[in-house]
């Protein structure tokens, strides 16, 4: 059967935008989060508060050893016993930061364990306070180091929101399952989904290298 | 002239682990003075001047420098720092900043004075350090001895009353020595007080007004440069001497 083009885009396309529009949102908020609070938590293990230190080593190490999933139906299915309802988003959002958050911990608190001890020494020498040597000397090096890794952890959160579909969330990747499930060609569906996850993740990577390019060039000039 | 006491090192220990690295170690130095500590590798020289700023924390005795009481844990840091300058073996710049940012820094963030006197102060110290037209150019670019000569302009921009340098000229190729000892010459004709590690005996010889032979974590033998060269004591000053003469 022949059929018009303004009929498939009205069938799949739309459909699948409108999920897109939902995963980029899911992105979006997740990894803005995530970002925060692997920031945050790579920079307190760095500085070693005794008991706050340990605290965030035992919430990597544990997140880092379960799968993604098992973090989600713990918030989705298991809260709820506890009287704590969280909407399918929220519990999508809250997955994705807590898993991600931790990568984003180890990354952070790698790159500035990897700035040489000497900038320390230096910055100690010149007096500058805790805060004046993370913001003007180890965070503007450490930032190159964590970029390449937090690009891919970026890239893997962007793949990771295809998961949250499992509970009931209709994201790009939900969407396109549905339309197959419709009797939709599968291999055009699921082929622009991929086009879609392309669409947000060569910009991220494109950015990364563009960053590390700049400060490079900028160290060498 | 020599004057005031500046430093004060009084019976001071220090332990890595079960490493004792500093063993009862007193000296005291002077307003004005040049000192150059010197001895083997692997004997505390390093250690001792890194514990004079507090990079280091004693295990035992007392640090004074000034007025400021460098093992009390209540002494801040910022406080030492600015009467303290120190330089390190290998420059540790800050290699995302240009020599002049580097100058401009700790001036600008511990001082908080205003951009324009800490650009007319870095300036200054750039052409007196002989480096001026290096100003805008990254680490990167700079040989090892203009390298040295940023991180000593740095250190001064602090305008500190004491310079430590940790083996300045160690990390740098045979030509370029010469440059970063001609501004520490100049650095000790101005009276800067400096306690130096170095094994550049020909300027320790010319420049200093003590030396302090270090071996074992211990002092062996202190003694104004002739002395010291001329008529060393101990035995184990006579053997360095001998070694590296």
């Amino acid at each position: 059967m022949e059929e018009s083009a303004i009929g498939l885009f009205d069938r799949v396309v739309a459909p699948l935008g409108t999920g897109f529009c939902y995963t980029i949102w899911l992105f979006l908020a997740a990894s803005i989060l995530s970002l925060l609070v692997g920031f945050f938590a790579g920079l307190i293990k760095n500085y070693r508060l005794p008991i706050i230190h340990y605290l965030i080593t035992g919430y990597v190490t544990i997140v880092r050893g379960t799968p993604f999933l098992l973090v989600l139906f713990i918030i989705y299915y298991v809260l709820p016993f506890f009287n704590i309802m969280v909407s399918s988003f929220a519990a999508g959002v809250l997955a994705l930061i807590i898993h991600e958050g931790a990568y984003i911990t180890e990354i952070v608190c790698g790159g500035i364990e990897s700035i040489d001890k000497g900038q320390l020494e230096a910055s100690y020498a010149l007096g500058l306070n805790y805060f004046q040597k993370m913001r003007y000397v180890i965070l503007p090096q450490a930032i190159k180091i964590m970029l390449p890794p937090l690009a891919g952890q970026m890239v893997l959160l962007i793949k990771a929101t295809s998961i949250v579909s499992l509970i009931g969330l209709v994201e790009v990747t939900r969407v396109g399952r549905q339309l197959a499930q419709r009797g939709e060609n599968p291999f055009l569906v699921f082929a622009l989904v991929g086009v879609f996850y392309f669409i947000i993740c060569y910009p991220v990577i494109d950015v990364s290298d563009r960053l590390e390019r700049r400060f490079s060039q900028k160290n060498n000039d | 002239m020599i004057s005031n006491k500046v430093v004060e090192v009084n019976n001071i220990h220090k332990f890595f682990g079960k490493l004792h690295v500093l063993k009862k170690v007193s000296f005291s130095v002077y307003e004005g003075e040049v000192v150059v500590i010197c001895g083997p590798s692997g004997s505390g020289k390093s250690t001792l001047v890194r514990c004079i700023n507090g990079l280091e924390k004693i295990s035992e005795g007392k640090i004074r420098v000034y007025n400021l009481q460098i093992d009390d844990p209540n002494t801040k840091s910022t406080k030492i720092c600015k009467q303290i300058g120190m330089v390190f073996q290998e420059f540790n710049l800050f290699p995302h900043m240009t020599a002049l940012d580097n100058i401009m820094l700790a001036p600008l963030k511990v001082k908080r004075i205003s951009k324009a006197e800490a650009k007319d102060i870095a300036f200054n110290i750039l052409k007196k350090v002989g480096i001026l037209e290096q100003a805008n150019k990254f680490p990167a670019t700079l040989s090892g001895g203009q390298k040295q000569r940023v991180a000593i302009a740095r250190a001064l921009a602090m305008q500190p009353k004491l310079m430590l340098f940790d083996e300045p000229t160690s990390a740098l190729d045979p030509e370029m020595i010469s440059e970063v000892l001609d501004t520490m010459r100049d650095l000790a004709k101005e009276g800067m007080t400096m306690i130096i590690v170095s094994h550049e005996m020909g300027f320790a010889r010319e420049v200093a007004d003590n030396i302090i032979f270090f071996d074992e974590g211990n002092i062996i033998e202190q003694a104004p440069p002739k002395k010291f060269f001329e008529n060393p004591e101990n035995v184990r000053t006579k053997k360095f001497l001998s070694q590296i003469l």
